[in-house]
């Protein structure tokens, strides 16, 4: 077994009063892309801060190539690509500038033309800064992380505020790195995102990780779901009998909606029971959970045993 | 070493393409420094040249780097510098860097200025010389501890103007005096007019350099304690 590019162990983080991360664990194998999901304020951007080694955790331990990211700040930096959920550059300096400047502070720097084409921005290089849209800086940011060819890459909220253009493209340069051994940590409030990309994800809510494994655990989780319009005259008793649960919340709003461990077997009960009494099931779906029901299974539970 | 020169040359780019800046820490330093040189011909040297040493050091070092340090750290790229390869001390020298050299240079030049529209020659060039890069360096660590108190460029102007102008008060009392006390040498600016007058008039050296010293040390640990990288508190 290789060890672990990233190890943290019930790291906790507080803003004067308020705790912010409260005891997390969480491991990233090398090659892989590990995706951070929560809601604004989950703590996301503290632990990535963390882990970059701006910022001291309150308690715990966090290993970044099997070093500690502050205090062995001088072997870690040149091995890792940062970007920032916000930051900046002065406005006056023009894209090259900006290139030519993280280059002069980077140990192993790939060119300034290849990393320009590699985010589109090459017909944008002697623009100022100030100049670029949100987009185009977030693209910037992107060919600045990954300029040092780092083997641990941290990228919050990449591709947030990008088309979907540049959003595919930020993904190819993703899996593309991925596949030179790159590591990455990611967080984003795009799910598709995490779908695409990720090996293992974890939920966080409030400062803990509710939910993680490989997308294929996570996913296993939540149960999977059978919908269809509620048929006219149809009474809950004369529901058919699946080993799922119908919501009698959704039933009084006219829908039938079938929570279930074992989609293909209550799915044959539904049909069976749909023929035998000769409906048409409107509007019918059977699915898997997606990452979204599970996200917001998270969010909703925490809120209820709150 | 070498990062610092990269920091250093965007960071003298920027302070070019900024014209109020530019002004600032080029055109007046040099304009009031003759200003002073042309209206005391004859009399107290000693005190025109640390007049315009304070005004070199106060505004291209002190108000300079503290506008530059806080305007960096406004735009958020102190924040991406700190999550790069270069150390934090080289960050804040680099960002320094060309307010600290334009600031010897503009010491150098002054004093030379003077000599030419008629001020004697320094008795002891080290002594003047050591007044030149001490209150530099006192300006810029000054610059690091002020920025840590000051949230915008803007309200940098304000928070300066104490310190700049307490050197003006502090220096003057050292000169007022026939001999330095501790506690003219410990007033900010009190080093410095000690020194120039040991330059022209003679003097021990020994103890306005202490107080430089101190002066750094102090004002690196509070910058150390209290600076912040990130302008969300
Ligand atoms: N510098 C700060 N000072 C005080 N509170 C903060 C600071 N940064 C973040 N927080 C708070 O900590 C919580 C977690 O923030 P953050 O890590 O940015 O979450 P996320 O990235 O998941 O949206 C939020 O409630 C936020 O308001
Ligand atoms: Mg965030």
């Amino acid at each position: 077994m290789n060890e672990p590019v990233i190890d943290v162990v019930g790291l906790r983080c507080r803003y004067g009063g308020f705790e912010a991360v409260r005891g997390i664990d969480f491991v990233v194998q090398p090659g892989e892309l590990f995706a951070l999901l929560g809601t604004n304020g989950a703590g996301k951007t503290t632990t990535m801060e963390v882990l970059e080694g701006l910022r001291t955790p309150s308690a715990g331990s966090v290993r970044v190539l099997g070093l500690d990211p502050a205090a062995d700040r001088a072997r870690v930096r040149p091995r890792t690509g940062v970007m920032l959920q916000e930051s900046g550059f002065p406005g006056d300096l023009t894209v090259r500038e900006a290139v030519t400047l993280w280059r002069g502070l980077t140990s192993r720097p790939s060119q300034v033309d290849e990393s320009l084409a590699m985010v589109d921005l090459s017909h944008r290089r002697d623009v100022r800064v100030k100049a670029l849209s949100g987009g185009e800086r977030r693209r910037l940011d992107l060919a600045l992380a990954t300029l040092g060819r780092p083997d641990v890459l941290f990228l919050d909220e990449p591709t947030t505020g990008l088309d979907p253009e540049s959003r595919a493209r930020t993904w190819r340069i993703l899996r593309d790195l991925l596949a030179h051994g790159t590591s990455i940590v990611l967080t984003t409030h795009y799910l598709e995102e995490a779908e695409n990309l990720a090996h293992r994800i974890a939920i966080m809510h409030e400062g803990r990780i509710e939910v993680s494994g490989s997308l294929v655990d996570v996913l296993e989780r939540e149960a999977s779901r059978i919908c269809f319009t509620r048929p006219d005259g149809v009474a809950f008793p004369g529901l058919p009998g699946v080993a799922g649960r119908i919501d009698p919340d959704a039933f009084r709003k006219g829908r039938i909606e079938i929570r279930t461990r074992v989609l293909q077997d209550d799915l044959a009960v539904v049909l069976r029971w749909a023929s035998d009494h000769g409906i048409q099931l409107g509007r019918l779906r059977a699915h898997h959970a997606s990452l979204a029901d599970v996200f917001h299974g998270v969010s909703h539970h925490a809120a209820v045993a709150a | 070493m070498n990062r610092v020169a990269v920091l250093a040359r965007v960071e003298l780019v920027l302070l070019l393409r900024n014209k109020t800046a530019a002004a600032l820490g080029l055109a007046m330093p040099l304009a009031i420094g003759v200003g002073f040189a042309l209206t005391r011909g004859g009399g107290d040297w000693a005190g025109s040249i640390t007049m315009q040493l304070l005004v070199v050091h106060g505004l291209t070092v002190y108000i300079s780097a503290t506008t530059a340090l806080v305007a960096r750290r406004q735009d958020l790229s102190l924040k991406r510098l700190r999550g790069g390869e270069a150390s934090e001390p080289v960050i804040l020298a680099g960002v320094m860097a060309p307010m600290v050299v334009l600031g010897l240079v503009q010491g150098a030049l002054l004093p030379t200025i003077a000599v030419i529209a008629d001020a004697p020659m320094p008795r002891d060039l080290l002594a003047l010389a050591a007044g030149i890069v001490g209150g530099t360096v006192v300006a810029a660590g000054a610059a690091l501890a002020t920025a840590s108190f000051t949230t915008t460029a803007e309200t940098a102007q304000l928070t300066t103007t104490p310190l700049f102008a307490a050197t003006f008060g502090g220096a003057m009392w050292a000169l007022s005096s026939p001999t330095v006390t501790p506690l003219m040498l410990a007033a900010p600016g009190g080093a410095t007019a000690a020194l120039v007058r040991a330059g022209f008039e003679g003097g021990s050296a020994w103890g306005p350099l202490g107080a430089m010293a101190v002066w750094t040390v102090a004002t690196v640990a509070v910058g150390r304690r209290y600076f912040r990288w990130d302008p969300r508190a």
